[in-house]
Formats: C-alpha cells, structure tokens, sequence
C-alpha cells in the first residue's frame, strides 16, 4: 500500500474554508451560520482592506519620504558621510546678499501665504455670507465665484494672461488711472510680475473657501437669525457676531488648514513664469527647480534641498501648532 | 401699551399658494389672544407677519394705529419666542439675555437731583455692592453648584433691587422743550407726507386699471394723515409745553446687569446664568427664551408653538408660568398653538384657523358652547364632539350611514326626535340634510336594564382615566364617544342606554357644515 501524502488545498481554498469554518459552525446535528452578522475575524478583515491603502500609501510616501529626507538633509552629497554643511549652505544662500534666490522665494512665499489667511478668508466668508443670505443676483454671483473650480486652471490662466497684457482690459484701465505699465507687459516685469499672480491667486481662490463656509452657514439655525433681526441685529453683527461662532469650527479646521501649507504657499507660477525670468519664485518651485531643472539652473543636489525642508518644517511646525493651540482654545458650539 | 389690528391681511407665497385669507382680528392691550388650528392652517404665518419677517401680502397691520406693513421687525417693538427656542448656542444664558440690551438704544429719563447727598449716597453704595456682585458672579461661573454662593449673590442683589426702587421714588425727572422727540416727530411727519405723495403717485397711476391693488395705497395714506394730524397736534404740545425729559442711549454695563438679574429672577434662572443653552434641560431652554422676550419689556409678545418641544408634565407647569409672566408684565400676546388644551387654558380669545381661513375668534367659552361651525365644534373640546350625518323630516332626525367608516357592530339605525326649540330653526331644513352634535359631556349613559329608557347600544370598548370613563360605540358607522363616571361600571362589549342632554344638542348644514342656529 502506498502512503498518499494529503493533497495540499490551494490559498485560495484555505481562506473560503477558514471563513466558512467561522461562520457555520456545527454542533451535533444542528447547523448554525453567522447570518446577516459578520464574525469577528470577517470584520477584522474588512477594517484591514479598507485601511491598507492609505496605511501604504502614508508609509511609502509620507513616511519613509520624509525619514529620508532628514537622512538626506545630514548626509555629504557626494560621499554620503555625516556632515552639517547642507544647513551651512542653506545658510549662506538665505543670507548672500548677491543672486538671494532663496531669500525672494521666502518673501513670495509668505506673501501667497499672507494672501491667503489675510485676504482670500475673509473675503471668502464675507461673500459665503452674502450668497448664503440670497441677495439680489446671488444666483449669478454663486456661478462667479464656483466657476473657477470647474475650468481648467491653463484655460484661466490664459484668459488672465490676456488681461494683463499690454493690450489686455486690466492694463489699459490701470493705464487709465495713470499707472506706468512696463514694456512687455504686467507679467513681464520684477516689480509686478508677483503681484499680478498674487492677484490672480486672491480671484480664483475663493472657490473652496466659500463653498466651505456657505456649507457652515447653511447649518445655522434660520430661528436663530429671525430671533436676533427682532431684536435689532444689523447684518454686520450678525456677520460677526452670531454666524462667525457658530461656524468657527469649520472656520478654525480650514486657518490650520491653511497654516499648513506655510511654506509651500504658492500661486501657479509655472503656468505663468516657468522660467523664473521676473522675480516669482517660491520656496516650494525653488526646490522643484534645485532638483529637477538642470537646464534653469538647478545643482540636482537632494541633501540641500533636505536640509531647506527640514528647516523650514521646524520653524512651521511651533507656529502651526501654536495656531492649533489658540483656535482650539474656542469651545465648539453645540446647536 | 399695544393694540392690535389686522384688517384683511392676506399671505400669498411666490410659488403663488396662499397661505393666509382675508384675516381680520382686533386685538386689545393685555390681551393673551391664541391662534389655533391644525398643521398648515396659517396660524404661524399670521404670527410671522405680525413679527414682521413675513411680508404681507395684501390687507394692512396696526399697532396703536400706526400701520406697520413696510416697519422693520426691530422697529415693532415685538419680542418673539420660537418653537425650538432659537438660542444664540455660543452665548451662556446671561449673553443671551445681554444681547437685545447692548444692541437697541433706548429712552432713559434725565435727572435733575442726582448730586443730593442721600441720592449720592444710595448710588455710591449701589457702586459698591455692583462692584461685589461682579466678584460673585466671577466666582460663580466656576462653582455653579455652589448654594451658599448663589445665596451670597442673591443677598447682593436683592439689595441692589431695593436701592434701584428707593431710588426710583427719590430721583426727580428733568422737565422741559423735548427737543428730541420734536426733532423725531419733525422726521416722522416728513417721511410720512413723503410716503403719501409716493402712494398718490401709484394711486393716479393705476387707479383705473387695478383698483382693488390700490385701494390698499388709498387705505395707507388716510391712516398716514390721520396720523400726520396726531403727530402734529402732539407736535404743537411739545413745542409750547415742558414735559420730563429723556434722552436715547445704549445701557450702561450696570443698567443691562440689573435688567439681566430682575428677569432671571422672576423666571428662576439665576442658577444657569453662565450654562450655555446646551447645558440646559428644553424647559430650561424656554425659560431663557422667555427671559430672552421678557427682559427687552415689549410692547407685543409672540410666541410660535412654545410648548411643543417639552413633555407633557413640564408643558403643564411652563403653561402655567407663562400665564404668571403674561399677567406681570402685561404686554399683549400673541400665541400660536396646535393644542386646544393650551388654547383653552391659556386664551382670553381664541382665534380658531383652518386652511388659511379664520373659522372663529371668541372667548374659550364662547368657542366651546357656541361654535360657528362643525370644524370648531370639532377642534374644541376633548373629547371631541360626536357627529352623526342624517335628514331631517317633521321634527325627527334620521342618521345616515357614514361614508367613511364601517363597523358591523354599530348601531345600525339612529332616529331622534328633535327637540321643541331646535324645530323652529331646522325649518329651513325640512327634508335636508344635516349633521347632528353632541359633546361627550353631554350624554348620559347607565348600564342596560329592564326599565331603563333611551338608544341602546353596544360599547365597543372602554378607556379608565381614573375618575372619568370613555365608552366608545359606533353609530350608523360614526364613532360616538361618552364622556361617564368610572361608578358606572360599564365594561367592553355590554349593552347600554344612551340619553342626550336635549339642551346641548347642535345641528350643522349637511353642506355648508356651518352651525344651524
């Protein structure tokens, strides 16, 4: 007689059998199965697919990116041996008083960045406001203000880049009024080739800010705003007074938000001034340039450009945290 | 002080349903007049066009005679207390009373005597006592559950309260040209002669081709001249007479906390000063919201559905407390409900609402042993009046089988001799047909025995409310329900013997379904 050796079951047999044997369970002549419930193990399981992919996903791009990163940042670029001089380099580069490039990116930077929390916000709940207590035409300003969030952003910038032109709308009604329009054009200048894309970051940045807050507002008790028009309330006091608390958490999550993306605030400047000819450059362009533009003048150098994030992320990371700190120091309102 | 006047007022909404018709009411000063009527009846939409944030449709409102169509809700001098409370949810309950305070500037009369030492010395010692009263009060904010400092607290003001009164008998009011009021009134005569050359204009324009439009406009500009007259005879006197003087500001930080603390006071709510709202059970909640209403002293309080949103035990005692504040302050009211019960305990009058339309406005009283109709016989009443559709025939009241209900149990025949008095004013009737009511109250009913005498029925079940006995029966297919003592001891499924009081006894048009009188 032969010794058959047990065929082996395929992976696929052993997980069904694993399962079904979890689920229907025999006990003496009586069959149970786990019914419309799910086991324990088939929820397990279930959990584990869903998170598996941004588990991977933050761990190869987040994680491990970033660890690099900071191993990058104090790592010889040639040899790969300890050293400090990437820091010393960044250093240097921030303080030359000659060809500054990181210094203009920093100043760009923080001006997107000012733009955005000074400007784009509160003008983005002021009109959120207005659209959200239907004013006359409001229909067609909601249209306005979403309309950027479904073009394609080349399609704006062209249109935007037609206006700013020599012969464009904006600059014969700034000629109008006197201003000195140079030569090529806005665009084409270092005195305004920055603040006619801070411009056109503050027109088409409203998008998200307002559906966010109209969604806010939206939630509002209307009794409670009927309540205080009795009572004597003007619309900015209610602005201000009654629909900014009630709002404030969706108000604070989207300034954190915002306080984010401290140093990678940027307009679209490589749809505007790919070549960084007129002054536009960024933190966050800069480092793109360092790496992967050889022919704009970048070095290729990965452990400086480590070094500059590192850097940076440690000076965001207090202000963002302390940003947290102070935002979450408004109680949320229940209504 | 505020009469009331809503004279044709008429609600058509822009997707053109019409909500309101016609509404004709004119309510007194003081007056507690409730609007009721089922869902969709227009009774809030009547509120909410005397609040001002409905625009009226057609048809004109008054306060004091002053037409308020095109006045701001603020400048109505209304407070309104909603359905779900409408609290500001980030204020604590003290910033939700503050509110209406800081924002509304208000006349506060001028005195002459305020340097007399014993004046002096009453408010340097109110000074004082403000002063510890804050301490409390920052105390209190942490410790909320602290008895003996809420007492502390309470002792402070209570003197502050006794003080303020003192001085209210001390203090001597400036007298003199009222420059102000004559400034404003100047202004008001101005706007309004304004607003009738405006409404003369639309009246020459479209006089011919849309009267009925413009004979609101004619209607708004003879109120605006009768009260130019007023105003102006008001102005005379101003000028030539001296009168006590006032002068119109925002409160002071002081005057708001002595106003906060009287209402939390009178509606015990001292205790939840610093909570905010969700900290607050829902009767605590509408306490606020009155405190809210209560503490701007309007001259008109509307209330939407108050009650709605607490138990029945707690609708109960806020009932009563709203009747007590009602009666202590005053101020005319307004209030909308669903519930009879409330309308019944609560009214002065009653207007009963259906389908946009005033059905009747009486006394509760009058309501429920007059009614203009089977609809408010119905809605009046619990239990409520029993119907029963028939024909009347030489003095004798057939029922008909109902068309909409069926039990094969019920009586199946039903003949009532009609009463002597009822004949007379059934005679237009004669061989037509007509609905039969009667309360629950108002029939008799004893268990089924040799001797005893009536219309015999079957109970088909019974209810026990502890002394009272519902027995319910079906007549001709029509639910009948009897109002009797539990001593009757009439069980399910026995056979009894029902007698009307022939003196309650109603009859309403079979068409119209309005009450034959």
């Amino acid at each position: 007689m032969e010794n058959k050796e047990p065929k082996k079951k395929s992976l696929g047999k052993r997980i069904k059998n694993y399962f079904y044997e979890k689920d229907h369970q025999s006990f003496g002549s009586r069959h149970y199965t786990a019914g419309p419930v799910l086991s324990k193990r088939r929820t397990t399981l279930f959990i584990v697919a869903l998170l598996a992919l941004p588990v991977i996903n933050w761990l190869v791009f987040w994680l491990y990116i970033n660890f690099n990163s900071i191993l990058l940042a104090f790592q010889d670029f040639r040899t790969g041996a300890f050293t400090l001089d990437n820091f010393k380099m960044f250093w240097e580069k921030l303080t030359s008083p000659i060809g500054n490039e990181i210094g203009v990116a920093l100043k760009n930077t923080l001006i997107y960045f000012g733009t955005s929390v000074v400007i784009v916000m509160p003008l983005s709940f002021v009109i959120a406001y207005f659209l959200y207590k239907k004013i006359m035409g409001y229909r067609i300003f909601r249209i306005i203000f979403y309309l950027p969030a479904i073009i394609s952003s080349i399609a704006l910038v062209a249109a935007y880049k037609e206006m700013v032109a020599p012969y464009g709308i904006f600059s014969k009604i700034l000629a109008f009024f006197g201003a000195k329009i140079p030569e090529g054009g806005l665009l084409y200048s270092d005195e305004t080739a920055t603040l006619m894309i801070v411009i056109y970051t503050i027109i088409n940045g409203f998008t998200t800010n307002v559906l966010l807050f109209s969604g806010g507002m939206a939630r509002v008790p209307q009794e409670v705003l009927e309540s205080a028009r009795l009572e004597g309330c003007s619309s900015f006091r209610e602005l201000i007074e009654i629909i900014f608390p009630l709002i404030w958490p969706t108000f604070a999550t989207q300034l954190i938000f915002t306080m984010t993306g401290l140093f990678t605030a940027s307009g679209p400047i490589m749809l505007f001034d790919k070549n960084n000819s007129y002054s536009t450059i960024t933190i966050s362009y800069w480092i793109y340039r360092e790496i992967y533009g050889a022919g704009l003048g970048g070095s290729g150098n990965y452990n400086l450009v480590s070094a500059t994030g590192l850097v940076f992320t440690l000076v965001g990371f207090p202000i963002i945290m302390l940003a947290r700190f102070l935002t979450d120091k408004v109680e949320p309102v229940e209504y | 002080m505020a009469n009331l006047k809503l004279n044709k007022v008429n609600k058509i909404y822009p997707n053109g349903v019409q909500a309101v018709f016609d509404f004709d009411v004119d309510i007194k000063d003081k007056e507690f007049i409730v609007f009721v009527g089922p869902s969709g009846c227009g009774k809030s939409t009547t509120l909410r066009m005397i609040a001002g944030l409905e625009t009226i449709t057609s048809g004109e409102f008054y306060i004091n005679g002053e037409l308020m169509n095109s006045i701001e809700p603020k400048d109505r001098n209304i407070a309104m207390v909603f359905q779900n409370y409408a609290l500001y949810p980030h204020l604590t309950v003290y910033g939700n009373l503050k509110f209406a305070l800081k924002l509304r500037k208000v006349p506060r009369p001028i005195y002459t005597n305020l340097e007399d030492p014993e004046v002096a010395s009453i408010i340097e010692e109110n000074k004082k006592l403000f002063e510890e009263a804050n301490k409390y009060n920052k105390q209190f904010k942490k410790k909320q559950y602290d008895d003996a400092l809420l007492l502390n607290r309470r002792e402070v003001y209570k003197k502050l309260f006794e003080n303020e009164e003192k001085l209210q008998g001390m203090l001597v009011q400036a007298v003199g040209i009222d420059n102000y009021s004559i400034e404003q009134l100047t202004k008001t005569i101005s706007k309004r002669k304004k607003a009738i050359a405006k409404n003369e204009t639309i009246i020459a324009k479209y006089k011919d081709e849309y009267p009925q439009e413009t004979q609101r406009f004619i209607n708004t500009n003879l109120n605006n001249q009768k009260q130019i007259e007023e105003f102006e005879q008001r102005l005379e006197y101003l000028k030539n007479n001296e009168v006590p003087l006032h002068e119109v500001r925002h409160l002071t930080k002081y005057e708001m906390d002595i106003e906060i603390n009287k209402a939390a006071e009178s509606i015990d709510l001292e205790r939840y000063l610093y909570r905010k709202p969700a900290a607050l059970s829902g009767g605590q909640r509408q306490r606020v919201a009155l405190g809210r209403a209560i503490v701007r002293k309007p001259a008109v309080f509307l209330m939407d559905e108050p009650l709605s949103n607490l138990d029945a035990k707690l609708r109960v005692q806020t009932r009563s407390e709203i009747i007590k504040i009602h009666q202590k302050v005053g101020a005319t009211t307004v209030y909308v409900t669903h519930d009879q019960t409330e309308a019944m305990t609560m009214a002065d009058r009653i207007v009963v609402m259906k389908d946009g339309y005033v059905q009747q406005i009486g006394s509760p009283k009058e309501l429920f042993k007059d009614p203009a109709n089977k609809f408010v016989a119905s809605f009046i009443g619990s239990p409520a009046m029993n119907f029963i559709k028939g024909k009347y025939e030489n003095g004798v009241f057939t029922g008909i089988n109902s068309d909409d209900a069926i039990n094969p149990t019920g009586l199946e025949e039903f003949v009532y001799n009609v009463p002597e008095k009822a004949k007379e004013m059934l005679k237009p009737y004669e061989g037509k047909e007509v609905i039969f009511g009667v309360r629950p109250e108002d029939i008799t009913i004893a268990k089924k025995t040799a001797k005893s005498k009536g219309l015999v029925i079957n109970c088909d079940y019974v209810e026990l409310l502890g002394y009272d006995l519902m027995v319910y029966t079906y007549i001709l297919g029509n639910k009948v329900v009897v109002k009797s003592e539990e001593k009757t001891n009439i069980e399910m499924g026995d056979d009894a013997v029902m007698t009307f009081n022939e003196d309650a006894i109603y009859f309403f048009d079979g068409k119209t379904e309005q009450r034959i009188r």
